[in-house]
This record gives C-alpha cells, structure tokens and sequence, in this order.
C-alpha cells in the first residue's frame, strides 16, 4: 500500500514534444524518486508514436497515462520502480497489422456509490486482466471496439459491456443475492455452484459470524441436510460427532474427510479452528462429489477455507464474547424425604428390621442434592482480533483467538489459544505463492472418571463414574463430615445394602488432578503457475504437528479409589497416590503437485484437473505412570511429602509400573482427475477418479480405483423454462461414484511377532542355563484385507423461484457399503488370534434430503428468512459374517463388563445398532401369575417385574432378550430463522431428531433400590406398591441379588427430541453513528446457546454418546453417563474499523 | 528462462515427494513382522522360547482337570460361576471359560512350534542346530496333544504353520488314534535329540527337551495307549539308563535347591514379576491372606486348592510327603474354628521380596524320575509282570519313608495300589484324572462316586459322558458342522 500512496502523492508536470522515450523517462526521474524498467522494443513502440504528451501538476498515473495513450504500452507500478511492458496484440502489430487499441477508463462501484477496490476487469477471451485500486479506478487496454470487458468481483454479480464507442466506463456492481452464484470449494479448486453437478452443502463466513456458538460443530445443528453434528458431551472442549449421510461403517469410522485449506486434517484440528477464522465450510455429501478425494472420501468429505485478505486498505475487526452458563437440564432424583420413603418401604417389602437409624425426625438428616454439588455456573469468555487486507502483490489475513470455558461441572476447563493466517502473494504477473497457517495451544482439566465405568484417572475411578454417582448418591449423605472428611465412609453402618461401589463424586473431583494439553500447528504452502492461459499448475505442501501431554496425580486424600475409599482428609493414604505422563506427538505431510486447465470455446467450456498426492501421517505416544501403591518401596514416587493440598504430578526418580508406547503410522499416495464439461452452460458433465495406494494393506491389494460421473441439467437455461417467470433456476441432478474407506489400524494386514516375556532356564542364581526373549507371533497375516468401498448414486434438484425467494434442494441416494471392515471370528485352532480384520459386510442407507430457504419478506426495514432442513436415512445390513446370527456391538467397554452385552447389536436384514434388552410387561400382581409365567430367575415374587417370555420356552433366560428400539433416528431436522426490522436481528436455530432410541446405562444402578441408591423420580412415582395394580416398575428392595436383569427394557427410552439451540438477538449501530465513531461496523448481541430441549428423555441429554475409554470414539446408543450441556446466556460484540 | 528455473523448483519438489514403492511399506516398530523374523539362529531361539513359555498357560488347567475334578482337591468358593468350582462339583459345561481358554492356549502352542518347524528350513540356522529346534518344537507339540487328547478326545490336527485361514473352518476333529499316531511320530522323530547337540548345548539343555523327556513322555503315551509292550523298553530305560534318580522330598519342591536330578521336564519359574509361578496362590488354603508369612492384605491369599480330609487320611502319618508337604491352617469359619489342608509343594518360603510381595519360584514339574518308575510299575504289571512291578513302586515308597508293599498282591490290586501311590505321590501335580482314567473310566467313575457323597461336595457325581470334557461351544458355532461335539454336552 506504500507504493499506492506513494504513486498518489507525488505530483509532476512534464512537456514531452518530441517523441522520445528516454528523454521522457529522464524528465520523470529528475521530479520523482521512480525507476524505469523496459527494453527496446518499447522505445521503438513509443518513439513511432510520435505524438505531443502534455500533463501539468498530475500524478504519476496521469502523467504515464497520457504519455502512452495511444500506445500499445502497458506500465506496472511496484514500489517505485515502473516496469514497461508491450501487450501481447502489439508485438503482432510491430509485425505490421494494423489492429487499433484504445485505452478504457473508468470506475467501479457499489449500488450505494463506494468504489469497489480489487474488482477484476477482463478483456473478454483473455486470462488477464486489471484490478481497480482504492478508488475504484481501472484503466484497461482493449484491442478494439468490439471487445467486451467483464467486471467481477467476490460477492457481486458480474457485469460484461461491450465497449463501443465509449472511452470511459463507469460500473455499477450489484450485489449478488442469489445463493445459486456462490463458488464452492470442490476439492483443488472451485467450482460455481450453479453448475455443480453433486450434492454439496455449503455455510458461509456471514452465518458463523453471526452465531455466539462454543465451537464449531455447533454451527452445523440444523443448518445442512444430510448432516448431523452430536453433541454427545458438553465436556468443554469436546468435540462434537459430526456424520455426514449417516453411518456408512461399522467398524471402520465413520467420520468424514477434514480438508482445512486444502490440508488433509483431523477432526480434533477442525475441532479446534475458531469460527469466526472461518471464510466458509463446504460439504462434499455424495460420492461424486468427494471422488476426487478417492479412498478418503468415504464418509464425505468437509472442505473449510479459512479467512483471507482481499485488495484493499487494512480491515481490523474485534469479536468479544461474554457469557454465563449453566447446567441446561437436571435429571429428577429423590429427596431425602423421599428417598427415605423408599427405604423403609424396601425394608418392609422384603421382611427386614429397619436400623433405628432411620427413625430419627427428617430435618436430623442431611438433603444432598448431588447434582448442585457437582455442577456450578460458570463463565464461557471468546475474544477475537483480525487484520486483514491486500495490495496487487500481497493479500493477508491474521488473527488471534482466545477461548476460555469455564465447565459447568467443578474444576473442569478448557482454554484454547490460537492463530490463523494467511498470506497470498503474487509474485509475477503469473506466478502466485501462498502460505497458510493455523496454530493454537490448548490446555483442559478433565477427569477420566466422569466418562462412565472404565474410564479412570491412573487407574483409581470409581464405579460408573462422577456423573452416574451424582445421581446414584444417596441424598441422605452429606457432602462433608462435621471433621471436614469428605462424607463416604459412615454409609456402611447404616448402609448394610449398600454393597456398590460407592463414592463421593466431589472427593473424586477434587482430588483427580488430570491435565492435559496440546499444541496444534498446521500449515500450508503453495505455488501457483500458468504457464498459458488457462493452465494452472499447482505445488502445495503441508505440515501437521501435534504434541499431546498429559500429567495426572490422585491425591492421598482419594487414593485407593473405586467404593472403599479409605483415604480422606484426617487419615491421607500417601502411600496410595498415583501419578502419570503422557506424550503424544501426531506429525503428517502431505505433497501435492495438481494442473487445471480451463477453456472456453463457443458454447462449450471444459475444466480438467489432474494431480498427485502423497501422504504421510504418524502418530506416536509414550505414557509412564508410576505408584506409591504399587510393591516395593523402589517403585514409590519419590518424595512424597506429608503435607496437605500438595500437587505432585511428577515421576521423576520414580520406577514405573507402567511404561507403554504406541506407533501408529500410514502412508498414502495417489493420483487423480477430473474432467467438467458443459455446453450452453446447460448440459454439465463431470467425471473424476483417483487411484489411491494405502499402506494400510498388502502389496496386493494396496491401490483402488475411486471412478465418479455426475450429469447435471440446467432446465431455466431452456426457452421453455426462460419463459416462466416466477422460475429463477431449476436443475436435475444425478451421480454415482465410488469411495473409499480404510479408517482401521495401521498395521492390520501384517502379521506380527511380539515380545512375551522372559523364559529362564534353569536357574538364576545358580547361574541359568540361558534366558530366553521369548517372541510370540501376536497377529495374523491378512493379505486379503482390501478397501472398503461406498457406491453411491445421488439424483436430485435444485429449484429457485420467485425471484430467488424461494430455492429448495433435494436429494435422494442410495450408499451401498461393501467388503466392511469388521473384525471377524476365526476359530482358535489358527492358534495367533481370535479374529481378524476382514472384508465381511454389506450395508445400505437410503436417504432422502431437503433443504427450503424461503426469504418470506422483504422490504426496506424488514427482512424474514427461513431455512429449513430434513433428512430421513434408512439403514440396513445387508450380509454380515456372524456365527450367532448379530454381531454384538461391543465396542463400547461399558457393554462389555455387565449385563447389558449383546445389547446393541449388528443383525443381518435389519438397521445396524439394535437394541435388544428384556422386555418388562408389567409386574407380578398376584400368585397365579407367578404359578404360571416364566419368571426370570425362579424366584420372583410379588412386585418384580414380568419379563415377557419371548420365545416361549418357559424360561427367561438370554434368548427372550428381543429388540426395542434402535439408536438410529428415523429422521432429523432443522429449522434457522432469521428476522431483521431495521438495526435489530433476531435469530434462531432448532434442530430435532425423531425415532431413536438410547439405553441408560448410566441408571442401571438406579432403578429402584437394588441396594440402597437414589433412583429416577419417574420410576419412583411408578413403583409396585403392596395392594395397588397398575404399576409398571417393580417394587423397590433392598438386597436384591440376581433376581433382576440389568438389562430391562425400561433402560431402554425414546430419545426423540426437538431443541431450541440457539436464540440471538443483534442490534447494528447506524451507519452514521459508525462513521463518527470512526467505525465501519458495530454489532452487539446477545444470545442463549441450548436454550431449551422439548423431549421426554429423563436423562441429561437425548443425544448423549457414550464415550468408549480406549479409542475416544463416541458409541451410538448408549447413555452412560456423559457431561451434561451448557446453557450459555452471552453478550456479544463485533466490531469492524 | 525464468520459467525454466520454476520447472526446475517443481522437478525438486517432485523428487522430493516423488515416492518411490518403499513409500507405502510401513512397520509398527513395537512389532517384527513374520518376514522379518524366523531368520536366525537367535530369532529361532526366542521363537522357541515363546513354545516353551506357552507351556506356562497349560499348568493351571491341566491342574484344575486333575485336582478339581477328583478326590484330591475342594474349591471352597462355592458360586455357580466360579470357574474351578464348575469343575469341582462336575458341572462341566462346552461354554466354560477353562475349556474355552484351554483349547486355545493349546493351539497357540502348537501354532508357535509349528511356526519353528515350517519356517527353519530356509533359514540361516545351522543344520544341526536346526535338527535340535525341530525337535524341541516336536516335542512341545506332542506334549500339548497329549493334553488335548486326553482332554477332548479327537481334535483337528495341524502339521504345519496355518497359511491358509479359511481351511481353518474346513477342518474336521481327527479321531483319538489319528492324534496318538501323530503325537507318537513327532516323539519319536524327537528321540535323539541329545544326539544332535553338542557337549555345551547338552550342558545347557536344563527345561528344554532331551532324550530322557522324549522318552519318558513316548513311554507314557504308548501306556496311555495301553501299548505296554512299547511302553516298558522306553521307561525303563529313562529309569535305568539316563542318570536321572529320586532326590530327597525336601530337595525336590525347594527352589533353591532345582540342581536335583529327579526333574526330567518342568517349567522354570523366577522370583521374579511375571517370571513366577502364577498359580502358587491357588494352593495356598483358605483365609491364608495376612497369616502365611509374606502373604499380606495386598495379595490373594484366599486358595483355591484345598485338600480334602479324607484324601489327607489317606496318608500314613510317617509318610515324608504328608510330614513334609502337606500343611493346615486352623481357621475361624461360622463361627467355627475349621481346619483346612494344604500342599506346600508351591509355597516357596524363600520369596521375600523387599515391600511384601511374593513371586514363587517352584518349578512345574511336567515329567520326573518317580512317574517313571511308577509306570515302569505299571507297565510289568498290565504285561501281566505283577512281581516285577514291586522294585518301581517299592523305590517310591522308600523315599517317602515307608515300609515296601505287601508281597503276593494280585494284578488288580497292584492296580489299586499303583494308583494310590501315585495320588499320594503326584497330588497337586496335576495327574489324578488322567490317571484314573487311564485305568479305565468305570475305575474313576466308581473310586470317585464312592467318595463325593463324604467330601466337602456331595453334590458330585461322575457321570458317563465325562470320560471326554466338552469341545468348546463358540468354537463349534464358528464351524458348524465341521466341529462335532462329544456325547452328552
């Protein structure tokens, strides 16, 4: 921009009469600071011009301007050095043709009169073309009357003029307000969305501006068909589930392709982008569409540009969000009172003597509402700053976010601080160089335990975990002794029932200290090259490195965790504490060398793209955890002072008892095209493939073939379309293209051998014969193992009428899923593994998608848009290799340590996660019911519950276990809304969900005093009572050992619900008001994040996935327990200057 | 020209990237890959190792057929799911784990020798050496069939390292004689594998396979094939010719003291984490938790192994093993002081860790000189020699302290006194099925049924069907069809 101003500023008056070039260039530099590059062939250019060039008090461009009008010569200023240049018709003129040239001149400018900097101006049928500068000002050379000049600009609707006579031509860009003009991100390169063959949905920088939401996946709930993002945990900084078309593997993810700038990314690096650094995020939804992401494309693929600079002087913009959150529902437990109730109804039930501890008046004992112990308000704060802007040789973008959320659940947290940017430079009129860049650092206090059972910090959790014992805990115990002890060892006196591992969540809180971190770098450079018009070539490389550490520590106030606690704060268990590290380092490269070339000629256009890519992505991990518990003093974490509240995260000097590391490697090379053709702009035809090499699989079957055709027709380019005015656009499209998916582990194929242990023969001491390494092999070889590949055909329709008020997408596909990654049983006798991962399933989803924008009014103060979306997928296993008629879905570990095994399973014919479970048809009302039906056990009394005997054998035993529902929704849907009257908006957003099921595993424990535990109000208010029929839920015990299942089917609930996520009230400042305030733009809002759920789901969240210990993966269908969302009320503010 | 030096930036960036075939090879480092390993000499040796580590998981079942089934042994953790109490009270089921992770362990073993003998023959092992390892890797392998046989009867049959998965599915249970051939070829390729060594490897051959374990384990195949005539030649060598002898009782379970010549095979066992006996503990008795020394609250100290009394009274009261191997705890039960019965043979008083703790370092003993003379005993006695059986078993007794067997006994109670002295002699060594079976399974159905309704279960009865345990049920669900299960389960 110095070199703009620069040329603006400095004024000169020259005399040229003689028609000389050097003399010219002479006079100019005894007035300026300029420098002039040229050759000979411009002075011979000039000099036979001979004209008279007079230019007083002008500036430099005035002055170059009238010195070369006539000419065929071009300048270039850059800093101060002015290079001459003869346009590529003038060398064809030196050779004697007689062709004329003109010089244009004009502006460019809005609707409202502000000139437009940066629009392009292009002679129509040439690649190059000028930019307007600040002013809006552009001078162009054409080659003669009849050229026509084509001005565009991002945003704009771009205008051609035939020059005529005209000298200088004043434009007038109106804004583009049809979506069907939007350009999309296709995967290397763009693409119009008006001649998009393939179902991509798309969300644009406005729209995530506009939203005070926590991440980024919150910007997805509603807003696109065929896209569904879970908030399975409120955790703060978790990330959310995000499926596009639903689940298309079993085992294999089914988690999309991230593309970030063109960076092959993670869903934790997407995760972790602030959304207001984000330009806009295009999803590649059917096969074709991600074809050219091959292998990679599977489940979709989300393609995310991040903010870039634009031409024109500096932009800084400040985002600032305040906010307050609050656990958004509490789950309906039992008081005290009746809690007791309960109790001593139980006692007497079952004939025993009620303790005289429980006769004591009601305000004698404590009224904890577990719930209000572990849950707090808190603080949710996110402040952004942009610079932004560019000059003709440099565009740039920069910002700095900070996001710090308090949880809601105490001495939880996460706090991420990062950077995004961008750099465009060009660096010859034909070459162009690029650096991207985001970075953060995040840090977050977690705590294993609150996933549900198995997840532990340093091995000391507690059963079912915090939140489940938030509601399991009995009111009737304090939080804390009179000694200040965390309450939780007096239970067993008067708790002689109370036989489950119980455990003071706010101990375990308080007293797990579970730090982790994470620094995030991912960048991206290119160089961009066109040799020829319309021929790009392409270099990019990008860098991924992640670095992961963890640093945990139980104090010796919780040692010994699980239901025993025997440490508190007057009798600490030093030697129980537990500390541990671990480090995770993720690093991945991608290179990539592409070519598009692009031509038009007559009525046809074609766009050829072709490319190679080569990848490599690793993950590696240590951990190291070390015991003052475990044996031998050697061992001890060293020192351990006896001092209260002291923080010792570290092993040093410690022995470890458990030292582990993990490599987890691939590579990935590939080739591709991708051809579009289209005639008239009517008819379009693309067709790509890519050829992708995985190490993941044997030498033999590395490569697959990833081919896709899509045909697109645009009926409003037809006459007979044309002549119906209230039809704006309408288009039919189909596809069908195949993918990819090899998202299982890395060393799959092989077989391998492993350490086992030492093997001594004879004796050490007496001097052993030999000791042995002995090497094991641990897996078998698998050459077989091959792609899993997605075939999927896509029909649909684009309709835009009455003046694009209305425009409705919709689409139907079929994705047929073959060769499914599963592991499959293989019998023992192989003597290496009891199973492998193998090619052995088929699946299809069949789904329907529709996406309605309605703008309902519109006038000059008053704007109403609706956007409404909805998708129905239906899913069904086709073939799947199973012994036992369904593959249990054991992935999670919870279904793999109680009674709910077999719970969700895999069924051939039917929708993959089932959930069977054991049909409870009432209760045992009177004596000839339990003379004459099955009874679980044997030994059922009056009151327990009936379990309907399915097979009707007589006996209840696994086999009667029949299907309830199933974790899949039948269909989702989506409804934004934004309504403006004047300065105010008001938005909202609802999404909702239909059909699915969930089992709440995570009140398995609770259904009733099995031993003594708060149970749900609901099944409370609907108990057996002695003398009463009707009832559905079982008369509450005690000591119930055997008699009930886990697995009833009243864990099983609907969890449809319907959602208000999301509600913002905006005020923008006037004009006016702004311009005094030397401001371009101010917005204040506030908002309400999880405003409310509409549901009868009794639990936290209807949406709630269990996450499963090992692989993080959130798992459909169960609810074990996971953190609750927030409500967050926010006051916002966006300022642009 | 400058076009030129960018198609040359791009030419480097291409080399750069331009990945070659290798590019797509990857290894997890953790890991070896087959191709990678089964070279030399060492990778040979650690595979055989792994063999010989193996042979660890099979002790723990292959007692609890033996103890836990018979009058040796009552488990006193009486719940229906309890795995050895399923086989205490002989409520053996085709879904129990133990059957399930038996046949497993199993096959792991014989996949891991198999590995060795498929794969040596291209290796860079020397070719004697290579005799050796195919040998040990022989005798490992029959040694598990041995088990399996005697187990499950008839089970599939693999020669040779699986290559092919899916014949997996495809293979039948071969019949009771098929295994036995096939058990009595590889010993008897074995059979000269001191021969193949050299003096130092003969020196160091202490756990692995020799020609006195081959023998003495082809000797007790042809007896449990009742081919006495084969039999006897090969025990009595081992018993006269080997060098190996009876040690003293003290000696022989002392892990101190392993440089006895009584132990013809065992497993070693190290004071040492995951180097030690794992199942010690078992035969520790009752509420031994925090009252055996080294045994504190951090341990298991409730056992599995309990004597029964009767069996205990069994004992002549002078007899050295019942002086010096057998034990008791008196304890509070109810509200009753009880007395519960242990063997000592596991317990290795020597282990004290500093920190508490206990890793036992008894040895597993698979084959030893007094099973040898017992068969040899045997053997005379079933070719009708019933006087030339008494030197064997007299042998026995004498160094248990007792007087000789009474002169002039007929057939069948030599029979009868053999199988005595080998409870009193081999009693939580994992023998007392197998061999009562071996003597026919009305003999162990009627010895066993009589003594169940006076134990510590009397809900026990042996019933016809389990002369054979069960072939595991997920396993015949995997092969339906092809994988038949034995009568009555």
């Amino acid at each position: 921009m110095a070199t703009i101003s620069f040329a603006q500023t400095v004024r000169l008056t020259i005399d040229a009469d003689k028609p000389n070039l050097k003399e010219a260039i002479m006079e100019i530099k005894k007035q300026t600071e300029f420098d002039f590059l040229y050759n000979k062939e411009i002075e011979l250019l000039y000099n036979k011009a001979n004209t008279t060039r007079k230019v007083e008090d002008g500036t430099i461009e005035e002055v170059l301007n009238q010195l070369f009008k006539g000419t065929d010569i071009h300048y270039q200023i850059i800093n101060k050095t002015i290079t001459l240049t003869a346009s590529p018709s003038s060398k064809s003129e030196a050779k004697g043709n007689q062709q004329q040239h003109i010089v244009i001149r004009g502006k460019v400018s809005d609707e409202s009169g502000t000139p437009i900097a940066g629009a392009n101006i292009v002679v129509k049928g040439r690649a190059n073309g000028v930019v307007s500068d600040s002013n809006g000002s552009y001078s162009v050379t054409i080659p003669g009357d009849e050229a026509v000049l084509v001005y565009s600009y991002i945003g704009y609707v771009a205008r051609e003029i035939t020059v005529g006579k005209q000298r200088e031509i004043n434009v007038v860009l109106a804004e583009d307000t049809q979506l069907l003009d939007e350009v999309v991100a296709v995967g290397y390169g763009t693409a119009s969305k008006k001649k998009l063959t393939t179902a991509v949905a798309s969300l644009k920088a406005e729209k995530l501006q506009e939203l005070p939401i926590t991440n980024i996946g919150d910007a997805f709930a509603g807003q696109m068909a065929g896209i569904t993002a879970e908030n399975g945990t409120g955790a703060p900084g978790a990330a959310p589930v995000i499926r596009i078309r639903g689940y298309g593997s079993i085992n294999a993810g089914s988690e999309p392709l991230y593309v970030i700038d063109g960076v092959m990314a993670t869903s934790s690096q997407f995760a972790t982008l602030n959304p207001k650094s984000i330009e806009s995020i295009d999803v590649l939804k059917d096969a074709a569409a991600g074809a050219i992401y091959g292998s990679r494309a599977g489940n979709g693929v989300i393609v995310v540009t991040t903010k870039k600079g634009k031409y024109g002087d500096a932009i800084f913009s400040a985002n600032a969000t305040l906010g307050i959150q609050q656990l958004e529902k509490k789950v309906d437990v039992l008081n005290t009172s009746e809690w007791l109730t309960l109790v001593k109804e139980a006692y007497s039930n079952e004939g025993l003597a009620l303790p005289s501890f429980y006769d004591q008046p009601l305000s004698s004992y404590a009224n904890t509402n577990w719930q209000d112990e572990i849950y707090r308000n808190s603080t949710y704060q996110n402040y952004q700053v942009s610079a932004s802007g560019g000059s003709e040789k440099v565009k740039y973008y920069i910002d700095g976010n900070v996001l710090d959320n308090e949880g809601i659940m105490i001495t939880t947290s996460s706090k991420t601080y990062s950077s995004n940017g961008s750099f465009d430079l060009t660096l010859k009129p034909r070459l162009k160089m690029g650096l991207s860049y985001s970075a953060s650092h995040k840090k977050e206090r977690k705590n294993e335990s609150i996933g549900g059972a198995g997840h532990q910090t340093g091995g000391y959790g507690i059963a079912g975990g915090i939140i489940q014992q938030s509601l399991w805990m009995p009111p009737i115990m304090p939080v804390y002794e009179a000694n200040g002890d965390y309450g939780q060892t007096w239970q067993k006196e008067f708790m002689p029932y109370l036989n489950f591992g119980f455990a003071n969540p706010v101990a375990n809180l308080n007293e797990t200290h579970d730090d982790y971190s994470w620094n995030q770098a991912l960048a991206h450079g290119y160089l961009a090259y066109e040799p020829i018009d319309g021929l790009t070539l392409n270099a990019g490389i990008s860098v991924i490195a992640d670095a992961f550490r963890r640093e945990y520590y139980v104090s010796p106030y919780l040692a010994g965790g699980g239901g025993s606690i025997d440490a508190n704060f007057s009798n600490p268990a030093y030697d129980k504490m537990v500390a541990g590290q671990q480090n995770g380092m993720t690093s991945s490269w991608t290179s990539e060398l592409y070519a598009n070339y692009k031509k038009e000629f007559d009525e046809h256009s074609i766009d050829l793209t072709g490319g190679y890519s080569a990848q490599y992505f690793g993950i590696k991990n240590t951990a190291a955890r070390s015991s003052a518990n475990d044996r031998g003093s050697a061992n001890a974490i060293n020192p351990i002072p006896p001092f209260n509240n002291y923080y010792q995260p570290s092993i040093n000097g410690a022995a470890l008892v458990l030292g582990s590391d993990s490599y987890n490697e691939n590579t990935f090379e590939s080739v591709f095209a991708r051809l579009t053709y289209s005639f008239k702009d009517r008819y379009i035809f693309m067709g790509s493939i890519r050829r992708d090499g995985s190490s993941k699989f044997a030498p033999d079957n590395r490569y697959g073939n990833f081919p896709a055709l899509s045909l697109a027709w645009r009926m409003s380019e037809e006459d007979f379309i044309q002549k119906i005015s209230w039809i704006n656009d309408l288009k039919l499209r189909a596809s069908y293209g195949v993918s990819g998916n090899d998202q299982f582990g890395n060393y799959a194929w092989q077989g391998q051998v492993t350490y086992n242990n030492l093997y001594t023969y004879g004796l050490i001491d007496a001097g052993a014969a030999g000791t042995g390494k002995a090497l094991v092999p641990s897996s078998v070889e698998n050459r077989n193992l091959k792609w899993e590949t997605n075939a999927q055909t896509n029909v649909g329709v684009d309709i835009s009428l009455l003046n694009s008020r209305i425009n409705l997408t919709a689409d139907y596909f079929v994705r047929k899923t073959k060769d499914m990654l599963l592991y499959r049983s293989l019998p023992t006798e192989n003597g290496i593994a009891s199973s492998i991962f193998d090619n052995i399933g088929n699946m299809t989803n069949k789904g329907l998608e529709l996406a309605l924008n309605t703008v309902n009014v519109s006038t000059k103060d008053f704007t109403w848009s609706t956007n409404f979306s909805f998708t129905k997928i239906k899913n069904t296993v086709d073939e799947v290799f199973t012994s036992s008629g369904y593959i249990p879905y054991n992935a999670n570990d919870f279904l793999t340590s109680s009674g709910f095994e077999s719970a969700i399973r895999i069924v051939e014919g039917e929708p993959m996660f089932q959930i069977y479970s054991y049909k409870v048809i009432g209760t045992f009302e009177t004596e000839q019911q339990l003379a004459e039906l099955a009874n679980p056990a044997g030994n059922s009394e009056i009151g327990d519950p009936i379990i309907e005997d399915y097979n009707k054998d007589g006996v209840i035993n696994a086999d009667d276990m029949q299907r309830i529902g199933n974790a899949l929704p039948d269909f989702t849907y989506g409804i934004t809304s934004t309504l403006r009257y004047k300065n105010f908006d008001l938005g909202f957003i609802i999404d909702g969900s239909q059909g699915a099921s969930k089992i709440m595993t995570a009140t398995r424990n609770a259904s009733l005093l099995r031993n003594q535990e708060n149970t749900l109000k609901i099944f409370y208010e609907d108990r057996y009572r002695q003398g009463e029929t009707g009832h559905s839920m079982p008369i509450p015990k005690v000591n119930v050992t055997g008699m009930r299942h886990w697995n009833e089917s009243y864990y099983v609930q609907d969890a449809s619900f319907l959602r208000i996520r999301n509600i913002t009230l905006g005020y923008t400042l006037p004009k006016e008001l702004c311009s005094k305030m030397s401001v371009s733009d101010l917005r204040v809002t506030f908002g309400i994040q999880n405003v409310h759920t509409f549901t009868s789901y009794p639990l936290y969240n209807p949406q709630s996935n269990t996450h499963n210990g090992s692989s993080g993966v959130a798992q459909f269908g169960v609810d074990d327990g996971t953190y609750p969302l927030a409500r967050i009320y926010s006051l916002g503010l966006n300022l642009n200057f | 020209m400058k076009y030129i030096l960018n198609l040359t930036w791009i030419a480097i960036f291409l080399l750069l990237t331009g990945c070659g075939k290798s590019f797509l090879e990857l290894n997890n480092p953790a890991a070896l890959t087959y191709d990678k390993f089964y070279k030399t000499e060492a990778d040979f040796q650690a595979a055989l190792d792994g063999c010989y580590f193996r042979l660890k998981n099979q002790a723990p079942y292959i007692l609890t057929f033996n103890e836990s089934t018979t009058d040796n042994t009552f488990v006193h953790i009486e719940s229906s799911t309890y795995q050895q109490y399923q086989f205490n009270i002989l409520a053996i089921s085709s879904s129990s784990q133990f059957i399930q992770n038996f046949w497993q362990d199993s096959y792991q073993a014989i996949a891991y020798a198999n590995l060795v003998i498929s794969r040596i023959g291209g290796s860079e092992v020397p070719e004697a050496t290579q005799k050796v390892f195919i040998s040990e890797a022989k005798f490992l392998r029959a040694l598990v069939y041995f088990n399996m046989v005697r187990v499950y009867g008839g089970v599939p049959l693999y020669a040779e390292e699986v290559t092919d998965l899916d014949a997996v599915y495809a293979t039948k249970r071969a019949s009771v004689d098929e295994v036995y051939d096939f058990i009595i070829s590889d010993l008897s390729d074995a059979v000269n594998i001191d021969n193949d060594r050299t003096e130092q490897q003969r020196a160091s051959a202490k756990n692995k396979a020799t020609s006195a374990a081959v023998k003495a384990l082809l000797g007790k195949v042809y007896l449990y094939r009742h081919d006495y005539e084969k039999a006897l030649p090969l025990l009595t060598d081992v018993a006269e010719t080997s060098g190996y002898g009876l040690t003293s009782l003290e000696n022989l379970y002392n892990p101190d003291a392993e440089s006895d010549n009584e132990v013809i095979f065992s497993i070693n066992y190290e004071r040492v984490d995951g180097q030690s006996c794992t199942f010690a503990y078992n035969f520790l008795p009752k509420y031994s938790r925090g009252i055996l020394p080294n045994i504190t609250s951090n341990d298991n100290g409730d056992g599995i192994y309990n004597l029964e009394d009767n069996t205990v009274n069994r004992f002549d009261r002078n007899d050295k093993r019942f002086t010096l191997l057998i034990d008791s705890l008196q304890t509070l039960s109810g509200g009753e002081l009880k007395k519960f019965y242990y063997t000592k043979k596991y317990l290795d008083l020597g282990s004290v860790p500093a920190g508490g703790g206990y890793n036992s370092a008894s040895d597993y003993i698979i084959l030893r000189f007094a099973d040898v003379l017992l068969m040899c005993a045997d053997a005379k006695n079933q070719l009708g020699d019933t006087p030339g059986a008494y030197p064997y078993i007299n042998r026995v007794r004498e160094r248990a302290g007792l007087e000789n067997l009474s002169p002039n006994l007929s057939e069948e109670q030599m029979n009868d006194a053999i199988a005595a002295e080998r409870q009193k002699e081999f009693i939580c060594e994992g023998d007392r099925w197998f061999d009562l079976n071996f003597r026919g399974f009305s003999y162990l159905q009627n010895m066993l049924n009589a003594f169940f309704p006076s134990s510590h279960r009397p809900s026990a009865n042996v019933k016809d069907h389990m002369v054979l345990f069960p072939i595991p049920a997920d396993q015949i669900n995997l092969k339906p069809g092809v994988l038949e299960q034995n009568n009555g389960y």
